[in-house]
């Protein structure tokens, strides 16, 4: 701006509007990405605390109750188990398998959590976001 | 007044805008400082937990692999006087066992650790198992060998013996 001047020209105010959006942009993504990270790192605690109680539901459970090879539970936006389609956000898969022929008392069971919806500015869709093998011990076995 | 001071007040705007910017600036880095190290110690306590169910899958297989000794045993000899000698044969090199004998019962302890290396520290899983005479072949496998220890730990744990403390004695 000249002196004795008032106000700015259009270009002044272009480049400083220009600045001002380069700098806002830098600041609004790494707010982004901080929600990003807080968000897997609450979907993590969140899968981990199911599957614990999970794997010790199974714990020392009797044959019959393991009849089952897969199973799949639906959670919502808060972790609670749904079964509105249009509130579905996570999902636990498990895959119960016999370890071998030789160890039938024991079976493995394979735990997946993942997220059905991409996060912020990601594009992948169902997420894993945490996955974990165990052995489960059928207590009947050695009873029979 | 400090602003009635300065000759012109055309570059306060600049100077609070900078602020401002420099301010939401170190708000953002903070909260991406804070939400990364929030996410890494859940990563933390995820791989925790995993190898924990690992150890304790390896503990399992240990369990049902000393009964699957013992049911082949009674399976194949009803002699079970023989019973200890007979196991004994069958347990790996490995397995640390001792008998001792309780109101003249033989009984055997077993005992095996397994260990694990996670995110650069030692996890260990003890697992102590008593092995008692069975009276006849038909009796229960879990009655005949039950856990008596299944303890897990970190790094070994050492006290620090380096303070002169104080141990109780005049």
């Amino acid at each position: 701006m000249k002196s004795g001047e008032k106000g700015f020209t259009l270009i002044e105010i272009i480049i400083s509007a220009g600045i001002l959006a380069v700098v806002a942009v830098g600041i609004v993504s790494l707010f982004i990405a901080s929600h990003v990270s807080i968000q897997k790192a609450m979907d993590l605690d969140n899968a981990v605390l199911q599957i614990n109680s999970l794997i010790e539901g199974f714990q020392g459970t009797e044959s019959s109750t393991v009849k089952i090879s897969h199973f799949t539970i639906y959670y919502d936006d808060k972790w609670e188990r749904s079964t509105n389609d249009s509130e579905i956000k996570y999902v636990i898969y498990g895959d119960f398998k016999p370890l071998s022929d030789e160890q039938k008392g024991l079976l493995n069971l394979d735990l997946r959590a993942v997220r059905l919806k991409p996060y912020p500015f990601e594009n992948r869709e169902d997420h894993e976001i945490y996955s974990i093998d165990v052995i489960i011990e059928d207590t009947s076995y050695w009873s029979e | 007044m400090m602003m009635g001071n300065l000759n012109s007040q055309k570059g306060s705007s600049m100077i609070l805008i900078s602020l401002l910017l420099v301010t939401l600036v170190v708000f953002a880095l903070l909260s991406v400082t804070i939400s990364s190290s929030e996410l890494r110690l859940s990563q933390r306590n995820a791989d925790n937990i995993k190898t924990y169910y690992l150890l304790d899958s390896e503990g399992k297989r240990f369990l049902y692999d000393i009964k699957s000794k013992i049911k082949k045993i009674l399976d194949f000899s009803d002699n079970t006087v023989l019973f200890f000698k007979n196991l004994d044969s069958l347990l790996n090199e490995n397995t640390i066992r001792s008998v001792s004998y309780r109101d003249s019962v033989p009984e055997m302890t077993i005992e095996r650790t397994f260990a694990l290396e996670d995110d650069s520290r030692n996890r260990y899983l003890k697992v102590k198992l008593l092995v008692q005479q069975p009276n006849s072949i038909d009796d229960n496998i879990n009655d005949i060998c039950s856990v008596i220890e299944w303890r897990f730990w970190n790094e070994p744990f050492e006290l620090n013996n380096k303070y002169d403390l104080w141990e109780g004695k005049p």
